[in-house]
């Protein structure tokens, strides 16, 4: 009896340790992992290119990249909980119009943005409220949000660029804070807010239960419907305000603004160790598949690739991301 | 672990045999290896003369053994021809059904069951009686010389048992050999030729029904001893703790009264379907109530919520740990304080090292075997997953404690220790109701029973007066329990 435990123990212990030797890298640090990449990948486009590691072309990719990170900071806790959002570049875009019409109708900035805002979190509340209680399914449900605020950009601009926007309002997008673009430092501070309440605060942690588990969390006396509606809201509002940063520093608005950013943060997150089942992953992770996803779309400027192929290149890498992530998952099932 | 262990069992050509044993005797595993769910280890399958080695179930099925699971396999979007025929539509010419050939078919079919239903209505608004009979139906037209019926009358009214069995009876005297698996003794006894016995994993008996009692089959079930020592049991009851009076589950008829005494363990016994957890679950907010009143500890308290009964200190351990209880990719520390997390925070602020000092206290209090606090739950053993849902339990500090199958899947070493922690914090004033329908688990460790059936409390059990055949007695109706609660 005591030897057939033993042996059980031994063979446990074995096939514990036989897990960390093959799949150990992959589970314990996907960001170690992409962190390692992405400096491989700048050490290799140094290599190639003399344009790459300058000053100018650093603050293009950060400024660039600023409202991906910042999408991802929503997605990853909407990704989280189990949850997907696929309106965000579509609210990215709404928001961003809203605020520009007002903008332009000279209303004042703090009006016209907290407008921008209201209606991006308008979508939200949509989204979560339809999935939680409803029961609705979230690729459904912000497929269609999509599709109606994508609808409403285009109704609204006819197609045409909304701009005139006033110096003031230009300057947060356009200025700088040392060598730092402010659109830069503002996403710092949004992703340091992520990193912290989702480590900290009872409300943000609560999602990893959620996302491992919804059953058991809501017999653990977590309300899942309630924070599944603030998750979605705080999405959408965080989508606007990207593309609220965006047109400052772009000074104009167009139909197409943020399009195709929702599955571009989605592999950004999946790429970063984001599970799509829930419950793993962290902002950091996030944050650093956008930096790989904003270096890969570098290369193709800096080796003069056509942009047509950009498409195609971020298509694989979610395919691969998704297809690492599926591997995680079936990995663990089998422990 | 064998589920099963040289078991030997013949069936006749038109006969119905009848397989009874208690849950986890092995009877769902051996239809399974005979419906070629699971292959066999060992032994071998002799059907209709010839020896068969089923892969999947469709070479069961296809060679003429049907099987019709509790859980029913009806599509319900789909007409009841269709479900008959599903996979092997008659048609004409190449990939083109021929509707009419099959409705033609199903009707004659369910003319020929007795059932009054058209091959064109919709499965879904079939009762569930009516969908067991499609799936009958759907066997016979595969041309089923054995049919295994698993708890065919689980959720059938009397009525609609009657007409089941009868139909049963006609299909034997055709010549259809079934296997019949029922928790219903009286079933068992009027219905089948002879009846088989599994305890745990192995045959104990065959026998000829004519002349057997519910008793031998009941004694021929539980014959065994008890595994292993259970903790001594209560010194003092003392004062109410838990007064449920007129509890209405929504959708349930009859209203739930219990009373928990402090310094007692209840058991809440009753075979699979009797409705022991959804009573329980009632009690701890996760099934909406309508009506009644819940008092703990003198003080009455809203129940309307699953954190309504958290904040009354009224605390639901799941039966199904790896679905409803343990949070699988997070840490031991987050799996201990997921739901006392506000004790740890201040204004919504988690401080970690606080969380992680009771968690730690935790581990050692239990024994939790662990490599350290950060270990996943995903690679904790059943028995120490199953302590870490304990700890859970206890990080909120409660007042009275519903552990659902508390010791199902884990090994005995693990078992009687889980046993010793309930009966050490019945000890310390803490109210515990144990939910299992292990009958020598209740015995053993409650110091009452209540037995349930159908969702409501037949009758309480003393277990210092009490064996496994009064308790099977009173739940079979055989005898008359002591009245429900002072």
């Amino acid at each position: 009896m005591a030897s057939k435990a033993a042996a059980e123990t031994a063979a446990w212990a074995e096939k514990k340790a036989a897990h960390r030797r093959f799949g150990g890298v992959l589970q314990q640090g996907p960001q170690a992992v992409l962190a390692l990449f992405i400096v491989a990948f700048g050490i290799v486009l140094t290599a190639v290119s003399p344009n790459f590691l300058t000053p100018l072309n650093l603050q293009a990719i950060a400024t660039g990249l600023a409202a991906d990170a910042i999408m991802a900071v929503g997605m990853t806790m909407v990704l989280l909980m189990r949850g997907l959002d696929l309106s965000v570049g579509a609210v990215f875009a709404l928001g961003a119009l809203v605020a520009g019409k007002l903008l332009a109708g000279g209303q004042p900035i703090l009006f016209a943005v907290g407008a921008g805002l209201a209606v991006s979190a308008l979508v939200g509340v949509v989204n979560g409220y339809v999935i939680s209680r409803i029961g609705v399914p979230h690729l459904i449900a912000t497929l269609a949000t999509l599709t109606i605020a994508r609808g409403i950009t285009v109704v609204v601009t006819q197609g045409f660029m909304v701009s005139g926007f006033p110096k003031a309002f230009e300057v947060v997008g356009q200025g700088y804070w040392g060598i730092v673009p402010i659109p830069v430092l503002i996403m710092l501070v949004i992703v340091a807010a992520g990193v912290w309440l989702l480590r900290n605060t009872t409300f943000f942690h609560r999602l990893y239960f959620i996302g491992g588990n919804p059953d058991a969390a809501r017999l653990s006396g977590i309300q899942v419907g309630r924070t599944e509606i603030i998750i979605y809201t705080l999405s959408a509002i965080l989508a606007g305000f990207a593309g609220i940063i965006t047109s400052s520093r772009l000074g104009v608005v167009t139909a197409l603004y943020g399009q195709g950013a929702e599955l571009r943060v989605i592999a950004a997150c999946v790429l970063g160790g984001v599970s799509i089942m829930g419950g793993e992953g962290t902002v950091i992770g996030s944050v650093l598949g956008v930096i790989l996803l904003a270096l890969i779309s570098n290369a193709f400027v800096l080796l003069d690739v056509s942009v047509y192929w950009q498409g195609v290149v971020s298509g694989v890498v979610l395919l691969l991301a998704v297809m690492i992530d599926a591997i995680r998952v079936r990995r663990m099932r089998s422990t | 672990m064998l589920a099963l262990r040289d078991v030997s069992l013949s069936i006749e050509a038109g006969e119905i045999h009848g397989l009874v044993g208690e849950n986890g005797a092995g009877k769902s595993t051996l239809i399974r290896i005979v419906s070629g769910v699971y292959r066999p280890t060992a032994g071998e399958i002799v059907f209709d003369g010839r020896t068969v080695a089923f892969g999947r179930p469709i070479e069961a099925i296809e060679s003429g053994i049907s099987t019709v699971h509790q859980e029913l396999t009806v599509a319900g979007n789909v007409t009841v021809a269709e479900n008959i025929f599903a996979g092997r539509e008659p048609h004409r010419g190449v990939g083109v059904i021929d509707w009419p050939q099959m409705f033609s078919e199903a009707d004659s079919l369910l003319a020929s069951l007795g059932l009054r239903v058209s091959a064109r209505a919709r499965a879904g608004r079939l009762s569930v009686a009516e969908q067991q009979i499609v799936e009958i139906g759907k066997a016979l037209s595969r041309r089923a010389k054995l049919l295994i019926l698993d708890e065919p009358t689980s959720s059938l009214s009397s009525n609609e048992s009657d007409r089941l069995l009868a139909l049963l009876r006609a299909l034997r005297d055709k010549g259809v050999s079934i296997i019949y698996i029922s928790h219903r003794l009286e079933e068992i006894l009027s219905l089948t030729d002879r009846v088989s016995v599994l305890r745990d994993g192995e045959m104990v008996g065959t026998l000829q029904t004519p002349g057997v009692r519910q008793d031998d089959l009941i004694a021929l079930m539980i014959g065994r001893e008890l595994a292993h020592m259970y903790p001594e049991k209560s010194g003092g009851i003392g004062e109410p703790l838990l007064r449920v009076r007129g509890l209405r589950r929504r959708g349930h008829a009859t209203d739930i009264d219990l009373d928990l005494r402090r310094g007692e363990i209840l058991g809440l016994w009753g075979l699979i379907g009797s409705g022991r957890s959804g009573l329980a679950r009632t009690l701890c907010g996760i099934d909406p109530s309508e009506g009644g009143t819940v008092t703990v500890d003198g003080e009455r308290v809203p129940m309307q919520s699953i954190s309504d009964a958290i904040r009354a200190g009224l605390i639901y351990l799941p039966e199904n740990r790896k679905d409803e209880g343990i949070f699988s990719v997070l840490d031991v520390t987050r799996n201990i304080t997921v739901s006392s997390l506000n004790r740890f925070a201040s204004r919504g602020r988690i401080v970690w090292s606080e969380a992680e000092t009771t968690a730690r206290e935790f581990v050692s209090r239990l024994d939790i075997r662990t490599t350290g606090l950060t270990q996943l739950l995903r690679n904790l053993s059943g028995g120490n997953q199953q302590k870490v849902m304990i700890a859970r339990a206890l990080a909120c500090e409660p007042k009275i404690l519903l552990v659902d199958e508390p010791t199902r899947g884990i090994d005995v070493r693990a078992k009687a220790e889980v046993h010793d922690w309930l009966r050490r914090l019945c000890n310390a004033g803490v109210g515990v109701i144990v939910i299992s329908s292990e009958l020598p688990e209740v015995l053993g460790l409650c110091d009452r029973i209540a037995v349930v059936r159908n969702g409501h409390i037949l009758g309480y059990i003393d277990t210092r007066e009490a064996t496994e055949q009064t308790v099977l007695s009173t739940y079979y109706g055989s005898a008359t329990p002591t009245p429900v609660a002072s």
